[in-house]
């Protein structure tokens, strides 16, 4: 039950589906990630849309991280509201920040997730270099730019042969501030901090990175993932830019620079998507930003960057046009008129086996409707998504949606027009819809009209594992959605694209999640070993990197390399059928395929581990997306284009839609391990 | 001379001095462990020696009998008669054997037929649960919920296959036991697995309800089908007959300054053993809620045997089609609502010697923190 409360206090009012659900007491926030959860949010991040000046208030202190956009179309921001008490209760949260919103002028900005105050430097000095910063030794022929957690700055693969740092900067966005920063939230690092740290500390790395902040047991956005064996972070960055018999690649030189940002750990954390983006844009502002910065220490020129982004959700509306692709889109293409190369490099996505896509286009809709389920599973400590994305730029007319839920919950079924709720005014058209159990609030349906030009029907369940102190959990089991297009139906060559959310644990940060899937209720038959899955509505082509879709995101697929096939669980871009049956790729075709698994009894790429010395396997696109960043590098190094040396896969025949999806046209080589063959290093063809 | 005497020892001992289900963790070896019944057997038998040992007394016994004779005759000391301060020197599994016979002396059960078929319990006469027969139309809607629960059999394969017989070592690590110093926490914990084992046979053998896999062939249990009506579920009867005897012990205690988190953790694994079985596919949900009751209301026998004990509640279980939570287990409205309700009826049992003697060497255990 969402209480009444006047208008401007109501965080709808602002806001869509998301921050709606996530800031609520009475609706996910009990079981959002620790951030918000245990709030409340003094310290908020956000985003604004649009041009105009981001101006402080009486109540509210604005600061912008480094950009290096001018005009951005898309401006990430923190806000500091001092209306609001830290040591209040939770539960009028949501009110507070509807209010501050509100003052704020209100619908063209979107929260984010909180920061820890203690993150927030006194004194933020916008614009000027970082305190002790001094540029590399020469001028790079190319920065790589690494963005993850627990990145180990200080491992032996991150040096240059004079054993000094390769990593200029690092900034540790949730890391304890000090007094005065360059950077409006978190700690940054010059490779003469670095320099001292190993200086002061020797070996023990442990205690070097506890002494700089970044193994910190009180700020659970920082935490003690650097404590880990091998954290993701580390793994990806010695691939992609590490010097280290672990990795076994041919060598980088020393001016291949490196710029780092360590996200917080709420982004590995949370499955709803939610509160990332500005985060994760300022992450991407501020290496251009910084790679400017040591360009003017010498020439000026823009330096030759390619930057490894290996995180992404499976929700989103995959076309491209959300805030953080349109914002990443324009930077990218803005720094090439001077700087061609430049390029942002992302995996497809592990989850093309996971059921957590369907595509229903007029052939499967009977009588004009069509239904999918959706199957949560028990002991899910965190909430689950679902997001169901209409055709673009066009307003369904007499559309509902039905949510069934599984047999004997005793949950009443319940029906939504997806149209806007004419009381919502300000902000993207919108509708809610409270999901109940004996009278408490179990999940949201919602409709809204995605920045104003294309419809998504969401749906946000709580836990089903239970809570006994909050007392609120979602039925286990097989829930059914149904989309009926009344007198509207969808045009022949139209499609309605459903994607469930990330719910599991990659980093092992314990969040208690369970992967909920679709499930095709008229059951096809699976695909016989080694057929290709056929487009059945519920199918893993177009289960793609929610977050990579910008047409200029370099999109790296993952495949085997004892069988070149494509590894299972690589996403894939997504495939439409013509009128005349051909299946047809549609959107956001993988740029390459890499090398993500070694065989079938060696999953994976091996690389660094978190301590100098050690050595690890992750298995996933993320790694394959760094060995495409590596090569990317010493192309650039050499002044060749960014793909040169990689193999065409079809020089003479256009492969079906199915293979290509998840191909793309390039093959990127083998990089792990090549320097311990006798072969001559990474040359062009 | 006799020749090579001895028994060779019973089988499945584990060795002494820990190994066995009372001296410290992990269940007996052998077949024993997965019955349920096995926490005593055994323990602290040694059998007869070796063959080469028992041939070696015998010729040591020839050669140093003549330095006993001449002697004058010992004098005779008496035990005291039917005493309870004689417990402590039997060995552990004649032990065993009189917990069973206390807690079994005065039990009783009925079948009542019509509609519906009922099982009830008794103890001294006195009814403390009826349970309402599971039809099949409610068997086969539970049958989803062990479907869906499936999903989460590769991460629980570890607890599930260490829980088929007493997962004891759960309950020993949210209490931190040591088998040096909680010697009689661990026996009063098996006899009271034990006694929740016999008590639950006992009504499944009356309501005689199919396997979930028996009914469905989707769903292909992890483990082997036990060879025992479904409902109740054992698992769940020993579990929570162990948390209502271990709540009690606990507050006995009053020495863990964090006993009230201890309690919860108690209740959260009781819950997932029970869960677990749902997981493994042998288990409805129904039966969690029947076993739940039941193992409640044996640990409330087993605390009255011990002269510890407050009123039973009597309790009558009509299963519905529910999955099984413990929030809505231990909340009366809620599980009103599921179909447990108590009578408003309760009463109190006599303690007994064993029981009792056990019960305050256990009190005696507390650690001082």
């Amino acid at each position: 039950m969402f209480p009444h409360r006047h208008d401007h206090e109501r965080i709808d009012k602002y806001t869509g589906p998301y921050e709606r659900w996530i800031f609520s007491q009475d609706l996910g926030r009990p079981f959002a990630f620790p951030a918000i959860r245990n709030g409340p949010s003094t310290h908020i991040t956000a985003l604004m849309e649009g041009d105009g000046m981001l101006a402080d208030t009486d109540d509210v202190t604005i600061r912008i991280p480094p950009l290096w956009s001018e005009r951005p179309n898309v401006t990430p921001f923190v806000m500091w509201n001092t209306a609001i008490d830290p040591e209040a209760l939770v539960t009028g949260e949501d009110a507070e920040l509807a209010r501050c919103l509100h003052a704020l002028n209100g619908s063209r900005y979107r929260l984010n997730m909180p920061i820890d105050p203690r993150t927030w430097p006194e004194t933020y000095a916008e614009g000027a270099a970082p305190q002790g910063w001094t540029p590399p030794k020469t001028k790079p022929r190319v920065i790589i730019g690494v963005i993850d957690d627990g990145i180990p700055f200080l491992h032996r693969a991150f040096r240059d042969s004079a054993d000094d740092t390769r990593i200029n900067l690092c900034w540790l966005q949730a890391a304890r501030a000090n007094a005065s920063a360059a950077v409006p939230f978190g700690k940054e690092l010059t490779s003469g901090a670095i320099n001292r740290l190993r200086l002061e500390h020797g070996d023990h790395e442990l205690q070097a990175y506890r002494a700089a902040g970044a193994i910190d047991r009180d700020v659970p956005e920082i935490d003690t993932v650097l404590m880990h064996h091998v954290t993701h972070g580390a793994h990806i960055a010695g691939i992609a830019a590490g010097n280290d018999p672990f990795v076994g690649a041919h060598s980088l030189p020393d001016d291949a620079v490196i710029l780092a940002v360590q996200l917080p750990n709420t982004i590995a954390w949370d499955t709803s998507g939610f509160g990332k983006e500005m985060m994760m844009l300022s992450a991407i502002e501020y290496i251009f930003n910084r790679a400017r910065m040591i360009a003017q220490a010498f020439d000026g020129e823009e330096i030759p960057l390619v930057v490894n982004f290996s995180y992404g959700w499976s929700a989103n509306r995959h076309d491209g046009k959300s805030s953080f692709e349109r914002a990443v889109d324009q930077l990218i293409v803005a720094r090439r008129a001077t700087q061609p190369c430049t390029e942002l490099v992302m995996p497809t996505g592990n989850n093309f086996a996971k059921k957590m896509h369907a595509r229903f286009s007029a052939r499967e809709t009977t009588e004009g409707a069509f239904r999918f389920g959706w199957h949560l599973k028990p002991d899910d400590r965190t909430s689950s998504y679902l997001e169901i994305w209409l055709p673009p730029d066009r307003d369904p007319r007499g559309w509902t949606v039905t949510v069934t839920p599984p047999t004997g919950s005793g949950v009443p079924e319940l029906s939504m027009p997806i149209t806007a709720d004419p009381d919502l005014e300000d902000g993207d058209p919108r509708r809610f819809v409270e999901v109940e159990k004996d009278g408490a609030n179990i999940g949201q349906l919602s409709a809204d009209k995605h920045l104003d030009n294309r419809w998504r029907v969401m749906l946000a369940m709580t836990p089903s594992a239970g809570f006994p102190a909050i007392g609120r959990r979602t039925p286990v089991g097989l829930w059914t959605i149904k989309i009926d297009t009344g007198d509207d139906p969808l045009p022949n060559g139209a499609h309605v694209d459903i994607w469930v959310q990330r719910d599991d644990d990659p980093s092992q940060l314990g969040t208690g999640g369970q992967q909920s899937h679709l499930v095709d209720l008229d059951r096809p038959e699976p695909p016989r070993p080694l057929e290709r899955p056929a487009l059945t509505p519920v199918r893993g082509y177009g289960c793609l990197n929610g977050i990579g879709t910008a047409p200029s995101a370099f999109r790296v697929a993952g495949y085997m390399l004892s069988t070149l096939k494509p590894s299972d669980y690589s996403g894939s871009a997504s495939v439409a059928v013509n009128a005349d049956d051909t299946p047809q790729v549609d959107a956001n075709l993988p740029t390459v395929t890499a090398t993500a698994d070694q065989g079938w009894f060696r999953p994976g790429l091996p690389s660094i581990g978190t301590l100098s010395g050690s050595g690890s396997r992750i298995v996933g696109t993320s790694a394959a997306a760094a060995t495409a960043t590596r090569l990317i590098a010493l192309n650039f190094l050499s002044g060749r284009p960014a793909c040169d040396g990689f193999e065409t896969l079809y020089p003479e025949f256009a492969p079906e839609a199915r293979i290509l999806a998840r191909t793309g046209h390039f093959r990127v080589p083998e990089v792990c391990q090549q320097a311990l063959k006798r072969k001559p290093p990474f040359v062009g063809a | 001379m006799a020749q090579y005497g001895g028994l060779g020892g019973l089988g499945g001992l584990g060795g002494l001095g820990g190994l066995g289900g009372l001296g410290g963790l992990g269940g007996l070896g052998g077949s024993t462990n997965f019955t349920g019944l096995g926490g005593f057997l055994g323990v602290e038998d040694p059998g007869g020696h070796d063959p080469m040992t028992t041939h070696g007394l015998q010729t040591t016994a020839e050669g140093l009998r003549h330095l006993t004779e001449g002697g004058t005759m010992p004098t005779d000391q008496e035990l005291g008669f039917s005493d309870p301060n004689t417990l402590g020197g039997l060995a552990t599994w004649v032990r065993g054997s009189l917990y069973v016979s206390e807690f079994l002396a005065g039990i009783g059960s009925e079948a009542i037929d019509g509609t519906p078929q009922k099982a009830t319990l008794s103890f001294d006469g006195q009814t403390c649960l009826t349970l309402h027969r599971p039809g099949t139309h409610l068997l086969r809607a539970q049958c989803r919920f062990v479907s869906d629960y499936a999903t989460l059999r590769a991460e629980r394969s570890a607890e599930i296959t260490s829980q088929l017989g007493f997962p004891t070592p759960y309950f020993a690590m949210m209490l931190g036991l040591h088998s040096a110093q909680n010697t009689k926490t661990f026996e009063l914990i098996t006899a009271t697995q034990v006694a929740a084992a016999h008590a639950a046979m006992i009504v499944k053998n009356h309501l005689a309800i199919r396997r979930p896999d028996q009914l469905d062939a989707r769903l292909m249990p992890m483990i082997p089908t036990p060879g025992h009506g479904s409902f109740p579920s054992a698992h769940a009867t020993e579990a929570y007959a162990v948390l209502t005897v271990l709540e009690a012990l606990i507050t006995a205690w009053d020495s863990l300054s964090d006993g009230p988190q201890r309690i919860a953790v108690l209740r959260g694994l009781a819950e997932r053993i029970t869960v677990n079985r749902t997981v493994a596919g042998v288990h409805y949900p129904i039966d969690s809620w029947a076993g739940a009751t039941l193992g409640k209301i044996v640990g409330q026998v087993v605390l009255n045997r011990a002269g510890a004990g407050s009123a039973i509640d009597v309790m009558t279980y009509t299963p519905d089609d529910h999955d099984f939570f413990d929030e809505d287990h231990r909340t009366g409205n809620i599980a009103s609502g599921m179909g447990l309700t108590a009578t408003g009826d309760s009463f109190t049992l006599d303690s007994k010697p064993a029981f009792s003697w056990l019960w305050s060497g256990a009190v005696a255990e507390a650690q001082k923190v």
